[in-house]
C-alpha cells in the first residue's frame, strides 16, 4: 500500500473513510513490527497495559517525543543504521536520536518528493539555500542538515546564501542572480534563519533584491519568532515587500518523523498527506479532541520502519480545522499549529545558580 | 545587580552596602526587635488573603510567628547552656530558585542568633515572593526596624562570578541551597580564608508505609494520612528535596496490594479536592519519564493517569539513572517489601528524608542503626516532610550559625 501511495502524483487524494482504514491497517502493522523488534518499545506497551492492535486511529499507541531524548529506540540491527538524526530540544542539553536505515530513508525521501512536487510541479528551479554550506559527517545529521539535504532535490545549481558568519554573501548572490537572470528561483530555509539573516539583514543593509516570481519554502517552527511577535502574515508580507516573493509555503514537520511533512496551502492551512495524519488531544486528559478544539498535536505516519516513531505525541499545540473540505481542494485533515507548550518553571531546590 | 531589599538603597551602591553591613555590630541573640519584626511580617502574611493560594508560604509564616519564635528561643537556650556563643558575623545565603520559602527559614535562623545577612535570590519572577518582598520592604523602611535594615541585604543577579566572588570574600559563612550544578559552580569560587560553608545540594526522599497499619485505618484516619502525604509530595510539585518520590510498602504482598488500593484511591480524591494541577509541560515530561521507567527491567508496571493525577510505577529496584531522571509532578515509584529490615540496603547517599507511617520509635532507631552509608538525615512522620527545623540535612543551624568561645 505504501508503494502505491508514494508513486501517485497527488498525495492528497484519499478521503476520510478510505484513508482511515488504510492508515489503521498500516499503523497496526508497524506497532506489531516495532513491538517485535524494539525491546524497550515492547516493554512500554506491555507495562502500560496498552493493546497493540487498535480499532480506531485514536487508539494507536503513541510515544511522547521527549522519550527519544531519554534513550535510543530502534527496530533494526545496529549494522543497518544508515544515519542518526538529532535534534536540539527544549529539555536542556539532551537531544533526540532518530535511527534511520536505508529503506526508511528512501521512503522519507520519496514521501517528501511527492508532497513538495504537488506544490512546485516537476520543474527544478535554480535554488537559493538560506543557510551556510556546512555538511557535517553523514552519520550524525542535525535536523537542519537533514532538512536542507531533503529539500535540495527540488532545485538545481544550489547556492548557499550565507557565509560561515551567517552574513549574506552579496557578491556571490549578485553572480548567481546574473547567471539565472529572468528565471524564477526556489528558496529554502528555516523560518527563524530566513527572518533573522535574510529579512532583518536586508532591512538593516537597505539592499533590495528582485526575486519576483520565486517560491520560498520554510519550516522549523515559530518559537523564536513568537518571542518577537512575528506572525505568518507579517513574514509573508515582508518577503513580498523586500523581494517580491509571492509564493511562500510554510511546513510543519519534525526530525522524529522526517518525510511526512505538513505543507501549508494557499488558504493558509497545513495539510496531512495520504500516508500521514494528525490527531489533537486534550492536554489534560489526552482524549481526542474534535475539530476546532485546541490541544496537543499527535502525528501519525506509516513511514518509520527503523524506529518506533509512527505515532508520536508532540509538545506542539494546534487545532484541527477540517477534513477533506479545504478550499484548496486537497483531501485529508487540515490544521493549524499555535506553537510549543509553554516551558514549565522548574520548581524545587535545584538550579538557583547553574551557569547557563 | 539589583538590591531587592531594603529598597531605599540604589542598586549601584551594593558594594558599599555590603561593606557597611559587614561593619555593623551584631544584634544580640533573639533580640526583642528581631522577634517583633518577624512576628509583624508573619501576621501580615497570614492575614493576606492573596497568600491563601500558597499553603507553603502560609506554613512558613506560621513558623515564624512569635509563639514559635519563643519556642525556638527555648531550644536555643538549651543548646547554649554551658556554652559561650557569639554570632558568626555576616552570613551569605544562596536561595534556591523555586522552593520559595527556604530562603526565609535560612535567613530567619541566622538572624535570630545575631548574624547579619546577605541573600542572593534567583532572578526568576514569582508572584508570591514579590508580595512577600513588598511587605518586607515596607517594614524595613520603618524607623523602628532600622537595626534590621542595616543588617540585611537582599540581592538579585544572574550568574556573574565577580559578584559571587566579592560577596564570598566578605562573608563569614556561606550557605548554598541549590542543585548539584549550583553547588559546584559556587564552590569553585573561593571564600575568605576564615569563612565556613554549609551546603544543601540535590536530595531524594522516600516514604515507608506499614501496610497492615494502613489497612487498619478507618476512613477518617485514611483521609488524614492522604492529606498529610499530599502536603509532603505536592506543595512544591514534588520538587522539594524532602518530598517523597519512592514508596516502600512493608507487609506481605496481599496486604500491600489492598493497602495501596485504599491509599491511592483516597489520595486521588485529595488531589482532586485540593485542585492540584501540573503544567502541561510537566505532564508531558512525566509521561515520557514514566515510559522511560517502563523500558527498565526494574519496573514491572506503569499505571498511566491523566495529567494532574498521581502516576504510579511499580518497581523491584531502581538505578541511579532512574532516580536522577525523576521529574516530580506526582510521579511515584513504589515497591513491596516483606520486612522493614530490607530498607537500609536500599538507601543511597543522596537520600535525605524518610517519612513513615505505622512504625514505632524502636523500629525506626533500629532502621537508622542499620543504614550502611551516608544516607538519610531525617526520619519523620508522613506530613512533616517539609517541616523545617533547626537541624536540616544533618546540620544544626544553631551550631553552624554561631561560634563558641572557650573561657578557661
Amino acid at each position: 500500500m505504501i508503494e502505491q501511495l508514494l508513486t501517485q502524483d497527488n498525495p492528497y487524494r484519499l478521503e476520510k473513510e478510505r484513508k482511515t482504514s488504510i492508515l489503521l491497517h498500516e499503523l497496526n502493522q508497524l506497532t506489531c513490527f516495532h513491538s517485535e523488534n524494539c525491546h524497550p518499545y515492547q516493554q512500554i506497551l506491555h507495562k502500560t497495559g496498552t493493546d497493540p492492535s487498535a480499532s480506531k486511529l485514536e487508539d494507536v499507541p503513541f510515544l511522547p517525543v521527549q522519550l527519544f531524548k531519554m534513550l535510543p529506540l530502534y527496530s533494526i540491527p545496529q549494522e543497518e543504521h544508515y544515519k542518526v538524526l538529532t535534534s536540539s530540544g527544549t529539555t536542556g542539553q539532551q537531544v533526540s536520536q532518530i535511527f534511520i536505515d536505508q529503506a526508511t530513508a528512501q521512503l522519507q525521501s520519496r514521501a517528501l518528493n511527492v508532497i513538495v512536487r504537488d506544490f512546485l510541479g516537476t520543474q527544478r528551479l535554480p535554488m537559493i539555500i538560506v543557510d551556510t554550506d556546512i555538511m557535517k559527517n553523514r552519520m550524525k545529521f542535525s535536523a537542519r542538515t537533514a532538512g536542507t539535504i531533503g529539500f535540495s532535490q527540488f532545485g538545481r545549481n544550489h547556492f548557499y546564501l550565507l557565509d560561515s558568519e551567517m552574513n549574506i554573501d552579496w557578491e556571490k548572490l549578485r553572480l548567481f542572480l546574473e547567471k539565472h537572470e529572468g528565471q524564477p528561483k526556489l528558496l529554502f530555509g528555516f523560518t527563524f534563519i530566513i527572518w533573522e539573516y535574510l529579512l532583518q539583514a536586508s532591512r538593516r543593509s537597505g539592499k533590495t533584491i528582485d526575486l519576483s516570481g520565486s517560491v520560498l519554502i520554510h519550516g522549523g517552527g515559530w518559537k523564536k519568532l513568537q518571542e518577537q511577535a512575528v506572525d505568518n502574515e507579517t513574514f509573508k508580507r515582508l518577503l513580498y515587500e523586500y523581494f517580491g516573493i509571492g509564493r511562500v509555503y510554510n511546513y510543519y514537520g519534525m526530525v522524529e518523523q522526517v518525510g511526512s511533512i505538513f505543507m501549508e496551502c494557499d488558504a493558509g492551512h497545513l495539510h496531512t498527506p495520504d500516508f500521514a495524519d494528525v490527531l489533537i488531544r486534550n492536554p489534560e486528559t489526552l482524549k481526542p479532541a474534535v475539530i476546532g478544539e485546541t490541544g496537543l498535536i499527535q502525528v501519525l505516519s506509516i513511514l518509520p520502519k527503523s524506529y518506533p516513531g509512527h505515532s508520536l505525541l508532540t509538545e506542539d499545540v494546534g487545532v484541527l480545522l477540517g477534513e477533506d473540505d479545504c478550499p484548496c481542494g486537497r483531501h485529508g485533515k487540515y490544521f493549524h499549529v499555535h506553537g510549543r507548550i509553554p516551558r514549565a518553571e522548574p520548581r524545587g531546590c535545584s538550579d538557583s545558580f547553574s551557569k547557563g | 545587580m539589583q538590591i531587592v531589599a531594603p529598597s531605599v538603597y540604589t542598586s549601584d551602591q551594593w558594594r558599599e552596602r555590603v561593606l557597611q553591613l559587614k561593619q555593623a555590630k551584631p544584634l544580640s541573640t533573639f533580640s526583642e526587635i528581631t522577634i517583633q519584626f518577624l512576628d509583624t511580617l508573619s501576621k501580615q502574611i497570614l492575614s493576606d488573603r492573596s497568600m491563601r493560594e500558597y499553603p507553603e508560604l502560609m506554613a512558613c509564616a506560621h513558623w515564624f510567628r512569635k509563639a514559635h519564635l519563643l519556642e525556638l528561643k527555648k531550644e536555643y537556650e538549651a543548646f547554649a547552656a554551658q556554652r559561650i556563643l557569639k554570632p558568626r558575623g555576616t552570613v551569605l545565603h544562596f536561595a534556591p530558585a523555586n522552593v520559595d520559602s527556604i530562603f526565609l527559614y535560612s535567613w530567619i535562623l541566622s538572624m535570630l542568633v545575631g548574624n547579619k545577612n546577605i541573600l542572593r535570590l534567583s532572578r526568576r519572577h514569582n508572584e508570591q515572593m514579590e508580595i512577600v518582598l513588598q511587605r518586607l520592604n515596607h517594614l524595613l523602611a520603618k524607623e523602628e526596624y532600622q537595626p534590621i535594615a542595616e543588617r540585611t541585604l537582599l540581592l538579585k543577579y544572574d550568574h556573574e562570578e565577580e559578584y559571587t566572588q566579592f560577596l564570598s570574600e566578605h562573608c563569614h559563612t556561606r550557605v548554598i541551597w541549590g542543585g548539584d550544578q549550583t553547588v559546584k559552580a559556587i564552590r569553585a569560587i573561593p571564600l575568605a580564608t576564615n569563612a565556613t560553608e554549609l551546603i544543601f545540594p540535590d536530595r531524594y526522599s522516600k516514604t515507608i508505609f506499614h501496610a497492615g497499619k494502613v489497612l487498619r485505618c478507618n476512613d477518617d484516619e485514611l483521609s488524614h494520612l492522604a492529606k498529610q502525604f499530599y502536603n509532603d509530595a505536592f506543595w512544591f510539585g514534588q520538587m522539594a528535596c524532602s518530598s517523597p518520590r519512592e514508596l516502600y510498602w512493608i507487609g506481605n504482598s496481599k496486604e500491600c496490594s489492598v493497602a495501596m488500593d485504599r491509599f491511592w484511591m483516597k489520595l486521588d480524591s485529595v488531589v482532586k479536592q485540593q485542585g492540584y494541577e501540573n503544567p502541561v509541560a510537566i505532564g508531558m515530561t512525566r509521561l515520557a519519564t514514566a515510559f522511560y521507567f517502563a523500558t527498565h527491567s526494574h519496573a514491572s508496571n506503569v499505571q498511566l493517569a491523566s495529567i494532574h493525577e498521581p502516576l504510579r510505577v511499580q518497581v523491584v529496584g531502581t538505578t541511579e539513572e532512574m532516580r536522577e531522571i525523576h521529574c516530580g509532578g506526582g510521579l511515584f515509584l513504589e515497591r513491596n517489601l516483606n520486612e522493614l529490615t530490607e530498607v537500609p540496603d536500599l538507601l543511597h547517599d543522596k537520600d535525605q528524608t524518610v517519612t513513615y507511617f505505622g512504625f514505632d520509635r524502636e523500629q525506626l532507631i533500629e532502621l537508622i542503626d542499620m543504614i550502611p552509608n551516608a544516607a538519610v538525615s531525617r526520619v519523620v512522620p508522613v506530613g512533616q516532610a517539609l517541616q523545617f527545623g533547626t537541624v536540616w540535612d544533618g546540620f544544626s543551624f544553631f551550631l553552624h550559625f554561631t561560634r563558641e568561645i572557650t573561657l578557661a
